[in-house]
C-alpha cells in the first residue's frame, strides 16, 4: 500500500514537473495581421495545434527538456525557436511570419518576349496553339506570324520582327544553336520551318531585350523546348496530302525515346491543284528525326535531339524580260544535332551544358550556271546557376561557336571558290533576383570576342513592376550584335559586326481568361553593312556606316472567357522603319517592311461533334518596292495583303483524327513585289512581273492515327 | 527456450510498438475523421496540419502523407478560382509523391495520384486533356495492377473511361460494368489496416444515374 501511494505521488509530482506544459501565443504577418491556420507544434511529436481566426493557438505538451517550437504557413518562412520546457507551466509566445515571395504570383518579365510552356495558367500562349492556328498549317513561324511585333512577309513564309529581315531572328532548341531553320523553297513559295511543332513542348519567342545568354541576333530569339518524357509506348502514323510520316515513341526507366520518318512529296498536290510555276520535279523530301531522353539520379536530364532531311526540285521560273524561264534545280541536305545536360551540382548550385551542330549543304544549278554551298556551324555552351534562396538566380556560363561556310561557283569561264572559318567565344552572366512580389530584375552582359573589335560588350537590362493585382509593367534595354550576311562576309572578314540597341516599355494584364498586352519600342540599328556595287551589282567599297531604325506599337488581346468554347485572339502592329544599308542610296523602308500588321486567330471547339473548328484573318499594309520605270528608289507601294484561312480538327475516333486547312479562302491575288528584268527593252521601259504565290490557295489534309495500348491516345495535342 | 526468447524478446517488443502504433493511430484516426466531417476548405486546414504533424514525427509512414494529399486535394476542388486550384493540386501532388517513396507500390496512393491529375485535366480540359488524361489513366491502370479489386481505383478508373466513351460517341457498358464493381466493392473490400482509406463510396453511387 505505501508503496502504491509512493508511485502515485510520484505520477503526480511527475507530472507538475515536467509535463502538461502550456504552449500559447498568436501567429501574425509582418505587419501584424492574424494568421489563421497556421501550424504550430513541437518538432517530432504529434503535439501542436492551428491557429484559429484570431490567430491565436495554445496547447499543451508532455515533453520535457529543450523543444524545437515550430510555426509553418503556406507561403511563409517556417519559423523555428528552442523552448526549454522544465519547470514551466505556461510558455506565451506570439510568432511573426517573414512571407515568402510567392514566385507564382510573382511579377514576372514580360517586355519583348511571349511564353509557352505549357503549364501556367497565366501564359497568354500555349504550345497548342502552334498547331490550331488557321493559315499557319502547324508551321511554327507560321503561328509566330500572327503575335504582334511579326510582318507577314508571305512569299518567304520566315520570321521577320519589329523591322528586322529574317537573318536577324535566331532559332535555339534546348538553349543551343540551330542554323538554317527553314526548308529550302522555290523562289516566291513561302518555306516551312524544318523542325516540326510536334516535337516540341514549350516556347519562348522574343522580339526584342532578350537575355544575355543568346547572341549574334539583332532583332528576335525564339528558343523552342524538345518535350520532357513521354509515358507510354504509342506509335503514329499520319497520311497527308503532302506526304506520310510514321513516328514511334517508347519509354524505359527514367528515359523515353521517339523516333520519326517522313516523306514528302507534292507531285499529287500539284496534279490536282494548278500551280502558276512550271515544275519539272515537284519538291519531294525524305527526313528522320530522333530525340532521346535519360534522366540521371535525380535531377540529371540528358536530352539529344537529331534531325537530317534531304530535299530537291526543280522548276522552270519564268523571268522578266526573258523568253525562256530559268530553269532551277536545288538539292539541299541537311542535318542537325544537339544534345544537352542539366544537373544539379550541389545545394544551390546547378548547371547545363549542351553541345550542337548544323550542317546545310546546297545545290543549286540553273541554265545560267551552277553553285555549292557549304554551312556548318558548331556550337558549344556551358552555364552556371547558382540559386541562394528562391528569389535571386545568378547565371554566368560561356559558349563557342565556330562558322564554316564555302561556296564554290561552276561558270563556262571557270570556277571559282570563296569561303571562311569564323570562331566566335563569348561569355555571359546575368543576376535575375525578384525585390518582392511586385518588382522583378534582370541584369546582364555579354562579352562577345569577335574580330577585329572585342571585347565587345553588351548590356542588358529588364525590369518588370507589378501593377494592381493583375498588371504589370516591363522594361528592357539592351545592346545587340550580329555577325554580316554570309555572302558579303566571305568577301570582307574584318569589318566586324552590326549593333542594334532595343528600348521597350511593355504593359500587360491579365484578368481570368484575358489578356490586354502593349508594348512600344525603339530600336537603333547602328554599323550596318554598306556596299558600293560595281557596274555588276558586286560589292567593291565595303564598310559598316549603314544605319537604321525601327519604332513601332503592338497590341495584343487574348480572350478564352467571354464566349463560351471559344478562344480568340487580335494583334495589331504598327511599325516606322527606314534603313540606310547595303546598297541604298538612301534611308527608306525596306520591301520586307509594312506599316501595319493586323491578325485575328479563332479557335471554337463543338464539343457534341468532337470538333475543333479555327480561322484567321490577317492583313498587312502595302510594302515598298523598286521600280526602275519611276523616278527615285523604293518608289512604290504594292496593294496590302489581305488572307482568311480556316482549319478544322475532328476526332473521327478516339485515336483517329482528321485534320484539314485552307488558306486564303477568298482566292485574294496578294502581291508582294514586283520583279524587274534588269535591262530595259526597245521601248526602254523594264519589264515587271508581279511576285505572287505560285497557287493562291493551300489546302492541306491528313488522317492521323495513333496506335497505344488500349487506343486511347491521339494526336491531336500535336496538330 | 526458444518460446521464452521470444517471449522476452518479442513480446515486449511488440507490446512497445503497439502503444507507440496506438497513440499513432489515434492521431491519425481523429484527423481522418475531421477530412471526412470537413464541409468548406476552412476546415481542412485543422486535419491537413495534424497529417503533415504526424508526417514529420513518423518519417516511415505513408498514411499522414495519402491523408495530407487528399485533404488538399479536396481543398482544391472546393476552391472556386481557376487559378488557385492548381496550387492545392501540386501540393497534394507533392504529398502524395512523398508518400511513394516509403510505400512503393500502394494501391491507395497509385488512386490519389490519379484523382489528383484528373482534377488537374478539370482546370484547363482543353490544353491538358490529352496530356493528363494519359498521367491519370495510367495512375488507375497502375493502381488496378496492384489490386484490381480495390474499389477507389475501379471507381476512378470507371468514371475516367464513361468520360472519354461518352466524348467519343461509344457503348459506356464497359465503364458501367466497373462502376457496379465498385460499389459491390466499397462493401465488401477488407483490409487489415485500421487506417485504410474510406472514402468513395458516396460518390460512386453519385454516378449510379448516369448508368441506369
Amino acid at each position: 500500500m505505501k508503496a502504491l501511494l509512493n508511485i502515485t505521488f510520484f505520477i503526480l509530482t511527475a507530472s507538475t514537473i515536467y509535463g502538461q506544459v502550456i504552449v500559447k501565443g498568436v501567429v501574425t504577418d509582418e505587419v501584424g495581421n492574424a494568421i489563421i491556420g497556421a501550424n504550430v507544434y513541437i518538432a517530432g511529436t504529434y503535439e501542436g495545434t492551428n491557429t484559429g481566426l484570431d490567430g491565436a493557438f495554445s496547447f499543451t505538451t508532455n515533453k520535457t527538456d529543450k523543444n524545437m517550437l515550430i510555426v509553418s504557413f503556406i507561403g511563409y518562412k517556417e519559423y523555428r525557436e528552442e523552448l526549454s520546457l522544465d519547470k514551466r507551466s505556461v510558455i506565451a509566445r506570439n510568432v511573426q511570419l517573414v512571407e515568402e515571395i510567392n514566385t507564382l504570383e510573382a511579377v514576372v518579365i514580360t517586355a519583348g518576349s511571349f511564353d509557352a510552356t505549357g503549364e501556367n495558367t497565366r501564359e497568354i500562349l500555349k504550345s497548342l496553339d502552334v498547331a490550331t492556328t488557321a493559315g499557319a498549317t502547324a508551321d511554327i513561324a507560321g503561328a509566330l506570324n500572327t503575335l504582334p511585333g511579326t510582318q507577314t512577309v508571305g512569299e518567304q513564309g520566315r520570321l521577320f520582327v519589329r523591322g528586322g529581315d529574317s537573318r536577324e531572328s535566331l532559332t535555339y532548341i534546348d538553349g543551343m544553336k540551330a542554323l538554317n531553320v527553314y526548308a529550302p523553297s522555290a523562289p516566291g513559295s513561302p518555306t516551312r520551318t524544318r523542325f516540326s511543332a510536334f516535337m516540341f513542348k514549350g516556347m519562348s519567342f522574343s522580339t526584342g531585350g532578350y537575355s544575355a545568354e543568346y547572341g549574334n541576333a539583332l532583332s528576335s530569339v525564339l528558343a523552342l523546348n524538345t518535350k520532357d518524357e513521354s509515358v507510354v509506348k504509342r506509335a503514329d502514323l499520319s497520311l497527308m496530302t503532302l506526304g506520310v510520316e510514321g513516328v514511334y515513341s517508347g519509354a524505359w526507366d527514367k528515359g523515353s525515346g521517339t523516333g520519326k520518318v517522313g516523306y514528302y512529296n507534292l507531285t499529287p498536290y500539284f496534279a490536282v491543284i494548278s500551280q502558276q510555276n512550271d515544275w519539272v520535279k515537284a519538291p519531294e523530301s525524305i527526313e528522320a528525326n530522333a530525340s532521346l531522353r535519360q534522366q540521371y539520379g535525380k535531377t540529371g536530364l540528358w536530352k539529344s535531339y537529331m534531325h537530317a532531311n534531304h530535299t530537291a526540285f526543280q522548276v522552270n521560273q519564268a523571268m522578266p524580260g526573258e523568253a525562256s524561264p530559268l530553269n532551277i534545280h536545288r538539292v539541299n541536305d541537311y542535318q542537325y544535332f544537339n544534345n544537352s545536360f542539366k544537373n544539379v551540382l550541389k545545394g544551390s548550385w546547378s548547371y547545363r551544358a549542351g553541345l550542337a551542330y548544323s550542317r546545310s549543304v546546297d545545290r543549286l544549278s540553273t541554265s545560267a550556271g551552277s553553285v555549292d554551298e557549304g554551312d556548318e556551324e558548331w556550337h558549344v555552351k556551358g552555364v552556371f546557376y547558382y540559386n541562394p534562396d528562391n528569389r535571386t538566380e545568378v547565371k554566368s556560363g560561356v559558349e563557342y561557336v565556330g562558322h564554316a561556310f564555302r561556296q564554290k561557283y561552276y561558270a563556262a569561264t571557270g570556277d571559282s571558290t570563296f569561303g571562311f572559318v569564323q570562331n566566335n567565344v563569348a561569355v555571359f552572366s546575368e543576376v535575375e533576383r525578384l525585390f518582392s512580389e511586385n518588382v522583378a530584375l534582370r541584369t546582364g552582359v555579354r562579352a562577345a570576342y569577335v574580330q577585329p573589335d572585342y571585347p565587345e560588350l553588351q548590356p542588358r537590362l529588364s525590369l518588370a513592376i507589378k501593377q494592381g493585382k493583375n498588371g504589370q509593367f516591363s522594361l528592357a534595354f539592351g545592346a545587340f550584335s550580329q555577325d554580316i550576311e554570309n555572302r558579303y562576309f566571305k568577301l570582307n572578314e574584318e569589318l566586324g559586326r552590326e549593333k542594334a540597341w532595343h528600348y521597350i516599355v511593355n504593359y500587360q494584364v491579365t484578368r481570368q481568361g484575358r489578356t490586354f498586352r502593349t508594348e512600344v519600342y525603339h530600336k537603333d540599328y547602328r554599323k550596318l553593312f554598306r556596299y558600293i556595287p560595281d557596274m555588276f551589282g558586286t560589292p567593291v567599297s565595303m564598310d559598316l556606316s549603314g544605319r537604321g531604325h525601327a519604332r513601332g506599337l503592338d497590341v495584343f488581346w487574348r480572350d478564352s472567357k467571354t464566349f463560351e468554347s471559344l478562344d480568340y485572339w487580335f494583334s495589331y502592329s504598327f511599325l516606322d522603319t527606314e534603313r540606310d544599308y547595303l546598297d541604298y542610296p538612301l534611308a527608306t523602308t525596306p520591301s520586307f517592311a509594312s506599316k501595319h500588321n493586323i491578325s485575328l486567330v479563332l479557335k471554337h471547339f463543338v464539343t457534341s461533334i468532337r470538333t475543333q473548328i479555327g480561322s484567321t484573318i490577317s492583313y498587312a499594309s502595302g510594302r515598298p518596292y523598286h521600280d526602275p520605270n519611276k523616278d527615285g528608289f523604293m518608289n512604290n507601294l504594292t496593294p496590302y495583303y489581305g488572307d482568311l484561312s480556316v482549319n478544322l480538327s475532328h476526332l473521327i475516333r478516339s485515336n483517329i483524327i482528321f485534320h484539314m486547312s485552307l488558306t486564303n479562302i477568298t482566292g485574294r491575288k496578294n502581291i508582294f513585289n514586283y520583279r524587274y528584268s534588269p535591262t530595259p527593252d526597245d521601248q526602254g521601259r523594264y519589264e515587271g512581273q508581279p511576285v505572287v504565290l505560285p497557287a493562291p490557295r493551300f489546302l492541306f489534309a491528313g488522317l492521323f492515327i495513333t496506335f497505344s495500348k488500349d487506343n486511347t491516345m491521339n494526336q491531336m495535342p500535336d496538330l | 527456450m526458444k518460446n521464452l526468447i521470444l517471449s522476452l524478446f518479442v513480446i515486449p517488443g511488440l507490446y512497445a510498438s503497439d502503444s507507440v502504433n496506438n497513440e499513432y493511430v489515434e492521431a491519425m484516426r481523429k484527423a481522418i475523421t475531421e477530412v471526412y466531417m470537413a464541409q468548406n476548405p476552412a476546415a481542412l486546414n485543422g486535419p491537413i496540419n495534424a497529417f503533415e504533424r504526424i508526417g514529420k514525427a513518423e518519417p516511415e509512414k505513408w498514411e499522414p502523407r495519402y491523408y495530407k494529399g487528399y485533404g488538399l486535394l479536396m481543398q482544391g476542388i472546393m476552391n472556386e478560382q481557376p487559378e488557385e486550384k492548381d496550387k492545392y493540386f501540386d501540393r497534394a501532388l507533392e504529398a502524395v509523391d512523398a508518400g511513394r517513396e516509403i510505400s512503393k507500390d500502394n494501391v491507395e496512393l497509385w488512386t490519389l495520384k490519379g484523382f489528383v491529375l484528373m482534377m488537374k485535366l478539370n482546370v484547363d480540359p482543353q490544353a491538358r486533356g490529352q496530356e493528363y488524361a494519359v498521367l491519370a489513366m495510367q495512375a488507375f491502370g497502375k493502381a488496378l495492377a496492384i489490386d484490381d479489386q480495390n474499389p477507389r481505383a475501379l471507381y476512378l478508373m470507371a468514371s475516367m473511361q464513361y468520360g472519354s466513351a461518352q466524348f467519343m460517341g461509344n457503348d459506356t457498358g464497359e465503364a458501367c460494368g466497373m462502376l457496379h464493381k465498385s460499389i459491390k466493392q466499397f462493401d465488401q473490400y477488407e483490409t487489415e489496416n485500421p487506417l485504410a482509406p474510406q472514402w468513395g463510396k458516396a460518390f460512386a453511387e453519385g454516378m449510379l444515374g448516369a448508368c441506369q
